[in-house]
């Protein structure tokens, strides 16, 4: 078992007493809660992944470094240090950049969730134009 | 051995059975796919879609942002191609709506050439950029349209990760979900795609002796700049139907970063030192021609590229199916036969004689 999927235990954990305890719901209320688990379970993996590859590829980079010493020459030593310099920047403007994508990922799919688990906030929707 | 000359032709008339053509593509490719195969289903008796959503899947959720356009865009970057939940995937039943609709509007061909149709849908079971709930509704989208299931072939069991699968063992390894998106796979996807689709036909060729052929695709979109489509076609065509048998036409359309010119937007500026990353492989190393070789098929490859313009937001050299190519983005076409790029392929596919 992955580190990532370590932890998810909780949560796993918690979906058969979730699902014993809506037992006794009304059955809509209990497909939304359901639902509601499933989307938050999701939504976590997600960030966990997303922290996942971007360790990775700051692992990835602090390789480069020992690199910089094999360089023969005053000017491959310099592109060398700057090509290093500029990768974390690279790195950097591209996790945020995925961040946020991230970010608008959660944000579409918990308002369209809610959009279809509460119908006045679907009509709400529908009522924008066209 | 193919044949590639240097100059460029008038994409010729050739002997072409009507109403025997068909397309697939990848991913945005697939996507342009379906909405092709919607539009103009009288000219197509089957089609192949990897890695790619149901008809219109953008318009799932108006209420994502404000301004149409917008929530169109992030419909298509989000809910179509990485929904959190299966139920937050392009609703099927929605899809068949709207393509109802549009064909009551006369926008596209009666959808009772469904019927006849032959489907080829697959998603790889490792696909994180187009996930396999979208392209479950696709396949309910095409059983609803009337496709019989006997005529559907949906395949999910592969661990694949978005990708065309070739056999070539310079492309990436199967599970990798990453440009130029060719995974070495267990089976070629052009041949399964095409065997079918025509179900008679006969295995690939080992050496294909057609000609590959270079086009000016500006006939076909009046250089209009909003299509982001490239100067140059391809198409292939066996050396028998040169010589005047009977052919089919397949259309193979690319996916995001495929297209024969495609160059990276690095920094927000075109990397213009630097040649095509990924060039032709989309055209002469995915197994089509082989194929098509042994069975008088013309293969059609019509080509985007890269756009970044606050006319035309297309860095990725994507198929348009959220809507960049529309004169009216808050009112988009991009999935009717007015569509500028639908209008344009099928402008070629007539041309050809289909």
């Amino acid at each position: 078992m992955t580190a990532r999927e370590h932890h998810l235990i909780p949560a796993l954990n918690a979906l058969p007493l979730a699902q014993h305890n809506t037992a006794l719901m009304p059955q809509p209320l209990q497909t939304a809660l359901q639902s509601w688990i499933q989307l938050n379970m999701s939504a976590q993996q997600r960030l966990l992944q997303t922290q996942h590859d971007n360790l990775q590829a700051w692992g990835a980079w602090l390789q480069r470094i020992p690199q910089i010493s094999r360089a023969n020459t005053m000017s491959k030593l310099a592109e060398q240090e700057m090509n290093v310099v500029m990768s974390a920047g690279q790195l950097a403007s591209q996790q945020l950049v995925d961040l946020i994508s991230l970010q608008e990922n959660l944000q579409v799919n918990y308002s369209y969730w809610f959009s279809l688990h509460n119908p006045v906030a679907g009509q709400l929707s529908n009522k924008l134009s066209p | 051995m193919t044949h590639f000359a240097s100059d460029i032709v008038k994409l010729p008339q050739l002997n072409v059975e009507k109403g025997q053509s068909s397309v697939s593509g990848l991913s945005s490719g697939a996507f342009m796919t379906v909405q092709l195969h919607l539009a103009h289903s009288a000219s197509f008796t089957g089609a192949g879609v990897i890695a790619g959503g149901p008809y219109r899947g953008v318009e799932t959720f108006r209420g994502s942002a404000l301004i149409t356009e917008d929530a169109w865009e992030i419909n298509a970057m989000q809910l179509c191609m990485a929904p959190l939940t299966p139920e937050l995937a392009p609703d099927a039943r929605k899809s068949v709506q709207l393509a109802q609709q549009t064909e009551r509007d006369l926008l596209i061909d009666p959808l009772s050439n469904m019927a006849r149709q032959r489907m080829y849908i697959f998603t790889g079971s490792k696909d994180s950029v187009v996930m396999s709930p979208v392209v479950a509704q696709t396949r309910e989208m095409y059983r609803l349209l009337g496709v019989p299931e006997a005529q559907i072939h949906y395949d999910e069991s592969v661990p694949a990760g978005h990708s065309l699968l070739t056999a070539n063992p310079e492309d990436n390894a199967l599970g990798d979900n990453k440009p130029p998106y060719l995974n070495r796979g267990p089976f070629v996807h052009a041949h399964a795609i095409l065997q079918h689709i025509y179900p008679d036909s006969k295995a690939p060729a080992l050496n294909p002796t057609g000609k590959l052929l270079r086009f000016d695709q500006r006939d076909f979109f009046d250089s209009n700049s909003a299509a982001s489509m490239s100067e140059f076609g391809y198409v292939y065509i066996p050396q028998a139907v040169l010589d005047g048998a009977a052919a089919r036409v397949h259309i193979a359309i690319h996916g995001c970063k495929q297209g024969s010119a495609f160059v990276n937007y690095s920094f927000g500026n075109l990397d213009s030192q630097d040649q095509p990353p990924y060039g032709m492989r989309y055209i002469t190393s995915t197994g089509y021609i082989e194929f098509a070789d042994a069975n008088n098929l013309i293969i059609l490859f019509p080509q985007v590229t890269g756009s970044d313009s606050s006319q035309t937001q297309n860095p990725d050299g994507c198929w348009d199916w959220w809507g960049y190519s529309s004169k009216t983005p808050g009112y988009p076409d991009y999935f009717s036969k007015n569509a500028l790029q639908i209008q344009a392929i099928h402008a070629m596919l007539t041309r050809l004689g289909g």
